[in-house]
Protein backbone atom coordinates (compact mmCIF):
# COMPACT_ATOMS: atom_id res chain seq x y z
CA UNK A 1 0.00 0.00 0.00
CA UNK A 2 2.75 2.49 1.03
CA UNK A 3 4.61 1.58 -2.70
CA UNK A 4 1.45 1.84 -4.39
CA UNK A 5 0.46 5.48 -3.10
CA UNK A 6 4.42 6.08 -2.50
CA UNK A 7 4.01 5.63 -7.00
CA UNK A 8 0.71 7.74 -7.04
CA UNK A 9 2.20 10.68 -5.18
CA UNK A 10 5.42 10.51 -7.71
CA UNK A 11 3.12 9.94 -10.81
CA UNK A 12 0.73 12.47 -10.55
CA UNK A 13 3.20 15.22 -9.02
CA UNK A 14 5.16 14.24 -11.98
CA UNK A 15 2.07 14.66 -14.64
CA UNK A 16 1.15 17.86 -12.60
CA UNK A 17 4.60 19.75 -13.14
CA UNK A 18 5.12 18.84 -16.86
CA UNK A 19 1.51 19.95 -16.86
CA UNK A 20 2.72 23.23 -16.37
CA UNK A 21 5.72 23.04 -18.18
CA UNK A 22 3.44 22.26 -21.42
CA UNK A 23 1.05 25.18 -20.43
CA UNK A 24 3.71 27.31 -20.33
CA UNK A 25 5.44 26.62 -23.48
CA UNK A 26 2.35 25.64 -26.05
CA UNK A 27 -1.64 25.91 -24.26
CA UNK A 28 -1.06 29.30 -22.87
CA UNK A 29 -0.16 30.37 -26.80
CA UNK A 30 -3.24 28.49 -27.98
CA UNK A 31 -6.39 30.40 -29.66
CA UNK A 32 -8.63 27.26 -28.69
CA UNK A 33 -9.97 28.66 -26.00
CA UNK A 34 -12.00 25.25 -25.47
CA UNK A 35 -8.72 22.93 -25.68
CA UNK A 36 -6.63 24.77 -23.20
CA UNK A 37 -10.37 24.58 -20.72
CA UNK A 38 -9.88 20.94 -20.90
CA UNK A 39 -6.29 21.04 -20.70
CA UNK A 40 -6.48 23.19 -17.47
CA UNK A 41 -9.07 20.06 -15.92
CA UNK A 42 -6.50 17.62 -16.75
CA UNK A 43 -4.02 19.78 -14.65
CA UNK A 44 -6.46 20.05 -11.89
CA UNK A 45 -6.89 16.46 -11.85
CA UNK A 46 -2.97 15.50 -11.55
CA UNK A 47 -2.80 17.62 -8.90
CA UNK A 48 -5.67 17.01 -6.69
CA UNK A 49 -4.83 12.94 -7.21
CA UNK A 50 -0.66 14.68 -5.90
CA UNK A 51 -2.69 16.33 -2.73
CA UNK A 52 -5.28 12.92 -2.32
CA UNK A 53 -1.96 10.74 -2.08
CA UNK A 54 0.32 13.20 -0.55
CA UNK A 55 -2.42 13.26 2.14
CA UNK A 56 -3.29 9.79 2.69
CA UNK A 57 0.58 9.21 2.55
CA UNK A 58 0.80 10.86 5.58
CA UNK A 59 -0.96 7.94 7.71
CA UNK A 60 1.17 5.43 6.44
CA UNK A 61 4.84 6.69 6.26
CA UNK A 62 7.10 6.13 9.38
CA UNK A 63 8.31 9.12 11.80
CA UNK A 64 6.69 11.93 12.42
CA UNK A 65 9.08 14.16 10.58
CA UNK A 66 8.54 12.46 7.46
CA UNK A 67 4.54 13.12 7.95
CA UNK A 68 4.61 16.52 8.96
CA UNK A 69 7.20 16.90 5.21
CA UNK A 70 5.02 15.09 3.49
CA UNK A 71 1.84 16.68 4.47
CA UNK A 72 3.50 19.98 4.10
CA UNK A 73 3.95 18.97 0.30
CA UNK A 74 0.58 17.73 -0.13
CA UNK A 75 -0.65 21.48 1.04
CA UNK A 76 2.32 23.25 -0.73
CA UNK A 77 -0.79 23.77 -4.02
CA UNK A 78 -2.59 25.83 -1.46
CA UNK A 79 0.14 27.50 0.36
CA UNK A 80 1.53 28.89 -2.77
CA UNK A 81 -2.29 29.28 -4.10
CA UNK A 82 -2.56 31.74 -1.02
CA UNK A 83 0.20 34.01 -1.14
CA UNK A 84 0.44 33.80 -5.03
CA UNK A 85 -0.15 37.23 -6.86
CA UNK A 86 -0.66 37.82 -10.85
CA UNK A 87 2.36 39.96 -10.95
CA UNK A 88 4.61 37.58 -9.54
CA UNK A 89 2.72 33.92 -10.58
CA UNK A 90 5.67 32.88 -13.31
CA UNK A 91 8.19 32.85 -9.57
CA UNK A 92 4.81 31.21 -7.35
CA UNK A 93 4.89 28.69 -10.49
CA UNK A 94 8.29 27.84 -10.13
CA UNK A 95 8.17 27.52 -6.67
CA UNK A 96 5.11 25.20 -7.11
CA UNK A 97 7.52 23.52 -9.02
CA UNK A 98 10.56 22.61 -6.86
CA UNK A 99 7.97 22.08 -4.79
CA UNK A 100 6.13 19.45 -6.19
CA UNK A 101 10.25 17.75 -7.33
CA UNK A 102 11.46 17.52 -4.21
CA UNK A 103 8.73 15.58 -2.53
CA UNK A 104 8.83 13.36 -5.52
CA UNK A 105 12.91 13.20 -4.29
CA UNK A 106 11.89 12.40 -0.83
CA UNK A 107 9.92 9.74 -1.27
CA UNK A 108 11.89 7.85 -3.63
CA UNK A 109 14.44 8.57 -1.14
CA UNK A 110 12.35 7.41 2.18
CA UNK A 111 10.13 4.93 0.57
CA UNK A 112 11.12 3.90 -3.31
CA UNK B 1 -14.20 53.48 -24.60
CA UNK B 2 -16.11 55.72 -21.82
CA UNK B 3 -18.87 53.43 -20.80
CA UNK B 4 -19.57 54.60 -17.52
CA UNK B 5 -23.17 56.80 -17.93
CA UNK B 6 -25.55 59.01 -16.13
CA UNK B 7 -28.41 59.88 -16.77
CA UNK B 8 -29.61 63.07 -14.84
CA UNK B 9 -33.56 64.91 -15.10
CA UNK B 10 -32.57 68.69 -14.84
CA UNK B 11 -35.29 68.95 -12.17
CA UNK B 12 -37.94 67.09 -9.90
CA UNK B 13 -36.42 63.52 -10.00
CA UNK B 14 -38.01 60.93 -8.35
CA UNK B 15 -34.89 60.02 -7.06
CA UNK B 16 -31.80 58.10 -7.86
CA UNK B 17 -30.74 54.61 -8.98
CA UNK B 18 -27.43 53.30 -8.51
CA UNK B 19 -26.88 50.92 -11.20
CA UNK B 20 -23.82 47.88 -11.26
CA UNK B 21 -23.30 45.59 -14.11
CA UNK B 22 -22.09 42.03 -13.82
CA UNK B 23 -18.54 40.31 -13.70
CA UNK B 24 -16.28 40.87 -16.91
CA UNK B 25 -19.56 43.31 -18.03
CA UNK B 26 -19.58 46.74 -18.38
CA UNK B 27 -22.43 49.74 -17.96
CA UNK B 28 -22.97 49.14 -21.48
CA UNK B 29 -25.65 46.34 -20.49
CA UNK B 30 -27.44 48.45 -18.59
CA UNK B 31 -28.52 50.73 -20.94
CA UNK B 32 -31.97 49.69 -21.92
CA UNK B 33 -32.46 49.53 -18.42
CA UNK B 34 -31.65 52.48 -17.34
CA UNK B 35 -33.06 54.45 -20.36
CA UNK B 36 -36.44 52.64 -18.95
CA UNK B 37 -35.99 53.90 -15.24
CA UNK B 38 -34.80 57.34 -16.68
CA UNK B 39 -37.98 57.73 -18.41
CA UNK B 40 -39.82 56.90 -15.38
CA UNK B 41 -38.44 59.96 -13.60
CA UNK B 42 -35.78 58.48 -11.60
CA UNK B 43 -32.19 59.77 -12.12
CA UNK B 44 -29.66 56.97 -12.79
CA UNK B 45 -25.81 56.06 -12.33
CA UNK B 46 -23.84 53.56 -13.87
CA UNK B 47 -20.36 53.38 -12.84
CA UNK B 48 -17.94 51.31 -14.63
CA UNK B 49 -16.24 48.40 -11.46
CA UNK B 50 -12.96 48.20 -10.85
CA UNK B 51 -11.12 45.67 -12.96
CA UNK B 52 -14.03 46.49 -15.89
CA UNK B 53 -14.17 48.70 -18.93
CA UNK B 54 -11.18 50.62 -19.91
CA UNK B 55 -9.29 49.05 -16.75
CA UNK B 56 -10.52 45.68 -17.78
CA UNK B 57 -6.64 44.26 -17.32
CA UNK B 58 -6.98 45.30 -13.73
CA UNK B 59 -9.50 42.19 -13.43
CA UNK B 60 -6.45 40.07 -12.64
CA UNK B 61 -5.30 41.95 -9.65
CA UNK B 62 -8.27 43.70 -8.68
CA UNK B 63 -9.47 42.39 -5.21
CA UNK B 64 -13.37 41.99 -3.94
CA UNK B 65 -12.39 44.77 -1.25
CA UNK B 66 -11.57 47.30 -4.45
CA UNK B 67 -15.44 46.26 -5.72
CA UNK B 68 -16.91 46.80 -2.56
CA UNK B 69 -15.05 50.04 -1.28
CA UNK B 70 -15.94 51.59 -4.68
CA UNK B 71 -19.60 50.78 -4.59
CA UNK B 72 -20.01 52.12 -1.14
CA UNK B 73 -18.23 55.32 -2.55
CA UNK B 74 -20.51 55.99 -5.19
CA UNK B 75 -23.04 55.47 -2.67
CA UNK B 76 -22.44 58.12 -0.21
CA UNK B 77 -21.79 60.12 -2.82
CA UNK B 78 -25.03 59.71 -4.47
CA UNK B 79 -26.47 60.14 -0.94
CA UNK B 80 -25.05 64.12 -0.50
CA UNK B 81 -27.67 64.92 -3.35
CA UNK B 82 -30.06 62.76 -3.29
CA UNK B 83 -32.48 61.56 0.01
CA UNK B 84 -34.38 58.54 -2.09
CA UNK B 85 -31.95 56.02 -3.12
CA UNK B 86 -32.27 52.49 -4.73
CA UNK B 87 -29.56 50.27 -5.68
CA UNK B 88 -30.06 47.45 -8.39
CA UNK B 89 -27.56 45.31 -10.92
CA UNK B 90 -27.18 42.28 -12.66
CA UNK B 91 -24.55 39.04 -11.48
CA UNK B 92 -21.61 40.68 -10.01
CA UNK B 93 -23.77 43.95 -9.53
CA UNK B 94 -26.74 42.48 -7.72
CA UNK B 95 -23.99 41.08 -4.85
CA UNK B 96 -22.50 44.48 -4.58
CA UNK B 97 -26.09 45.83 -4.45
CA UNK B 98 -27.04 43.07 -1.48
CA UNK B 99 -23.85 44.65 0.33
CA UNK B 100 -24.72 48.18 -0.10
CA UNK B 101 -28.15 46.88 1.67
CA UNK B 102 -25.31 45.05 4.13
CA UNK B 103 -23.89 48.39 4.82
CA UNK B 104 -26.56 50.92 4.97
CA UNK B 105 -29.83 49.04 5.79
CA UNK B 106 -31.40 51.96 7.04
CA UNK B 107 -30.54 54.57 4.07
CA UNK B 108 -31.29 52.63 1.33
CA UNK B 109 -34.68 53.17 -0.03
CA UNK B 110 -34.80 49.68 -1.97
CA UNK B 111 -32.49 46.90 -3.87
CA UNK B 112 -33.34 45.22 -6.55
CA UNK B 113 -30.52 42.30 -7.28
CA UNK B 114 -31.03 40.60 -10.84
CA UNK B 115 -29.72 36.91 -11.67
CA UNK B 116 -27.33 37.29 -8.23
CA UNK B 117 -24.44 35.17 -8.24
CA UNK B 118 -23.83 33.79 -4.64
CA UNK B 119 -22.62 30.28 -6.46
CA UNK B 120 -21.44 29.31 -10.42
CA UNK B 121 -23.66 26.16 -10.78
CA UNK B 122 -25.48 27.22 -13.86
CA UNK B 123 -26.15 24.63 -16.34
CA UNK B 124 -23.52 26.41 -19.16
CA UNK B 125 -20.76 25.27 -16.80
CA UNK B 126 -18.92 22.49 -17.97
CA UNK B 127 -18.40 18.91 -16.29
CA UNK B 128 -15.20 19.86 -14.31
CA UNK B 129 -16.70 22.78 -12.99
CA UNK B 130 -16.74 20.34 -9.86
CA UNK B 131 -12.99 20.96 -10.36
CA UNK B 132 -13.11 24.78 -9.67
CA UNK B 133 -12.74 25.18 -6.26
CA UNK B 134 -9.56 23.51 -6.18
CA UNK B 135 -8.20 25.09 -9.09
CA UNK B 136 -9.33 28.47 -7.72
CA UNK B 137 -7.27 27.86 -4.16
CA UNK B 138 -3.92 27.08 -6.76
CA UNK B 139 -1.48 28.24 -8.28
CA UNK B 140 -4.20 27.50 -11.30
CA UNK B 141 -6.29 30.15 -11.10
CA UNK B 142 -3.43 32.43 -12.61
CA UNK B 143 -3.54 30.08 -16.02
CA UNK B 144 -6.99 29.95 -17.09
CA UNK B 145 -9.87 32.06 -18.25
CA UNK B 146 -13.02 30.90 -19.01
CA UNK B 147 -14.29 31.63 -22.76
CA UNK B 148 -17.74 33.11 -23.09
CA UNK B 149 -19.63 30.89 -25.01
CA UNK B 150 -22.88 30.20 -26.42
CA UNK B 151 -25.39 30.96 -25.09
CA UNK B 152 -24.13 33.98 -23.91
CA UNK B 153 -26.11 34.19 -21.04
CA UNK B 154 -29.49 35.30 -23.41
CA UNK B 155 -31.95 33.05 -24.11
CA UNK B 156 -33.38 35.51 -27.43
CA UNK B 157 -31.70 34.23 -30.31
CA UNK B 158 -31.58 37.87 -32.16
CA UNK B 159 -29.93 39.27 -29.36
CA UNK B 160 -27.23 37.07 -28.92
CA UNK B 161 -26.06 36.75 -31.99
CA UNK B 162 -25.78 40.54 -31.76
CA UNK B 163 -23.93 40.10 -28.44
CA UNK B 164 -21.91 37.60 -30.23
CA UNK B 165 -20.59 39.75 -32.68
CA UNK B 166 -19.69 42.88 -29.98
CA UNK B 167 -18.22 40.57 -27.81
CA UNK B 168 -16.01 39.24 -30.52
CA UNK B 169 -14.56 42.84 -30.78
CA UNK B 170 -14.65 43.10 -26.88
CA UNK B 171 -16.57 46.55 -27.31
CA UNK B 172 -18.92 45.93 -24.36
CA UNK B 173 -17.24 43.31 -22.32
CA UNK B 174 -14.89 40.76 -21.85
CA UNK B 175 -15.05 37.43 -24.07
CA UNK B 176 -13.80 35.32 -21.37
CA UNK B 177 -13.92 35.36 -17.33
CA UNK B 178 -10.97 35.32 -15.88
CA UNK B 179 -10.50 32.62 -13.22
CA UNK B 180 -9.27 35.36 -10.60
CA UNK B 181 -12.29 37.20 -10.92
CA UNK B 182 -14.22 33.98 -10.61
CA UNK B 183 -12.49 33.65 -7.07
CA UNK B 184 -12.85 37.61 -6.01
CA UNK B 185 -16.12 36.96 -6.80
CA UNK B 186 -16.56 33.63 -4.83
CA UNK B 187 -15.07 35.41 -1.54
CA UNK B 188 -17.28 38.15 -2.25
CA UNK B 189 -20.19 36.04 -2.18
CA UNK B 190 -19.13 34.16 1.02
CA UNK B 191 -18.49 37.67 2.82
CA UNK B 192 -21.77 38.38 1.88
CA UNK B 193 -23.58 35.22 2.69
CA UNK B 194 -22.45 35.49 6.15
CA UNK B 195 -24.58 39.13 6.68
CA UNK B 196 -27.44 39.01 4.59
CA UNK B 197 -29.67 38.99 7.62
CA UNK B 198 -28.48 42.55 8.57
CA UNK B 199 -30.75 43.68 5.12
CA UNK B 200 -34.03 45.73 6.35
CA UNK B 201 -34.38 47.89 2.92
CA UNK B 202 -37.33 46.41 0.47
CA UNK B 203 -35.91 44.17 -1.99
CA UNK B 204 -37.66 42.82 -5.03
CA UNK B 205 -35.18 39.69 -6.49
CA UNK B 206 -35.63 38.39 -9.96
CA UNK B 207 -34.04 35.35 -11.32
CA UNK B 208 -34.23 32.92 -14.25
CA UNK B 209 -35.15 29.28 -13.74
CA UNK B 210 -32.70 28.59 -16.60
CA UNK B 211 -30.27 30.84 -15.60
CA UNK B 212 -27.12 29.59 -17.59
CA UNK B 213 -24.56 31.01 -15.22
CA UNK B 214 -26.17 30.81 -11.76
CA UNK B 215 -28.95 28.79 -10.44
CA UNK B 216 -31.67 29.96 -8.58
CA UNK B 217 -30.48 28.48 -5.41
CA UNK B 218 -28.69 31.99 -4.97
CA UNK B 219 -31.99 33.73 -5.02
CA UNK B 220 -33.45 31.39 -2.26
CA UNK B 221 -30.60 32.03 -0.20
CA UNK B 222 -31.09 35.63 -0.40
CA UNK B 223 -34.95 35.24 -0.17
CA UNK B 224 -34.54 33.32 3.10
CA UNK B 225 -31.71 34.56 4.64
CA UNK B 226 -32.42 38.40 4.42
CA UNK B 227 -34.93 40.59 7.48
CA UNK B 228 -36.41 42.80 5.46
CA UNK B 229 -40.20 42.38 5.81
CA UNK B 230 -41.06 43.78 2.67
CA UNK B 231 -39.29 41.37 -0.34
CA UNK B 232 -40.59 39.83 -3.42
CA UNK B 233 -38.73 37.00 -5.06
CA UNK B 234 -39.75 36.53 -9.20
CA UNK B 235 -38.92 33.46 -11.06
CA UNK B 236 -38.03 33.92 -14.87
CA UNK B 237 -39.05 30.92 -16.89
CA UNK B 238 -38.07 32.22 -20.53
CA UNK B 239 -34.80 34.10 -20.03
CA UNK B 240 -31.22 33.05 -19.08
CA UNK B 241 -28.69 34.83 -17.36
CA UNK B 242 -28.58 38.25 -18.93
CA UNK B 243 -32.09 39.42 -17.99
CA UNK B 244 -32.63 42.91 -19.22
CA UNK B 245 -31.96 41.73 -22.86
CA UNK B 246 -33.95 38.91 -23.00
CA UNK B 247 -37.19 37.49 -23.54
CA UNK B 248 -39.04 39.00 -20.68
CA UNK B 249 -37.17 42.35 -20.73
CA UNK B 250 -40.47 44.25 -20.27
CA UNK B 251 -42.26 42.51 -17.85
CA UNK B 252 -38.67 42.74 -15.51
CA UNK B 253 -38.79 46.27 -16.29
CA UNK B 254 -42.07 46.86 -15.76
CA UNK B 255 -41.98 45.03 -12.06
CA UNK B 256 -38.86 47.00 -11.33
CA UNK B 257 -41.00 50.36 -12.01
CA UNK B 258 -43.77 49.07 -10.09
CA UNK B 259 -41.63 48.73 -7.36
CA UNK B 260 -39.72 51.65 -7.21
CA UNK B 261 -42.79 54.11 -7.50
CA UNK B 262 -44.34 51.89 -4.68
CA UNK B 263 -42.09 52.96 -2.03
CA UNK B 264 -42.01 56.68 -3.58
CA UNK B 265 -45.54 56.80 -3.12
CA UNK B 266 -45.28 54.88 0.19
CA UNK B 267 -43.04 57.58 1.16
CA UNK B 268 -44.93 60.38 0.12
CA UNK B 269 -48.04 59.13 1.79
CA UNK B 270 -46.38 58.99 5.10
CA UNK B 271 -45.58 62.57 5.17
CA UNK B 272 -48.75 63.53 4.23
CA UNK B 273 -50.29 61.62 7.10
CA UNK B 274 -47.57 62.87 9.45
Amino acid sequence: MLKFLALAFSLSGLLFVLSIFIHKIYISKQKDIMKASHFIASMTIFMGLYILSGFILTFFVKGIFSKILIFLFAMSPFIVGKFATYKYEKIYSLIQVFCVLISIGFIFYKVL
Amino acid sequence: MELEFELVHECNSKGAVLLFHGLTGSPFELKKYARFLFKQGYDIFAPCLPGHGDRAFEIYTVKYQDWLSFAKEKFLNLSEKYEDIFVSGICLGAVLGLSLGIEFPKKIKGIVPCSTTLYLDGWRLPWYNCLMPLGLATIIRFYYNYPECEPYGIKNEKTRAVVKKLLAKSEVGMNEFPMTGFYELLKLSKVIRKNLSNIEAPVLLFHSKEDDLTSTKSAEIVYNKISSKDKEKIILYDSYHMIFYDNEKEFVFNKIAEFLNSHIELKNKELIYA
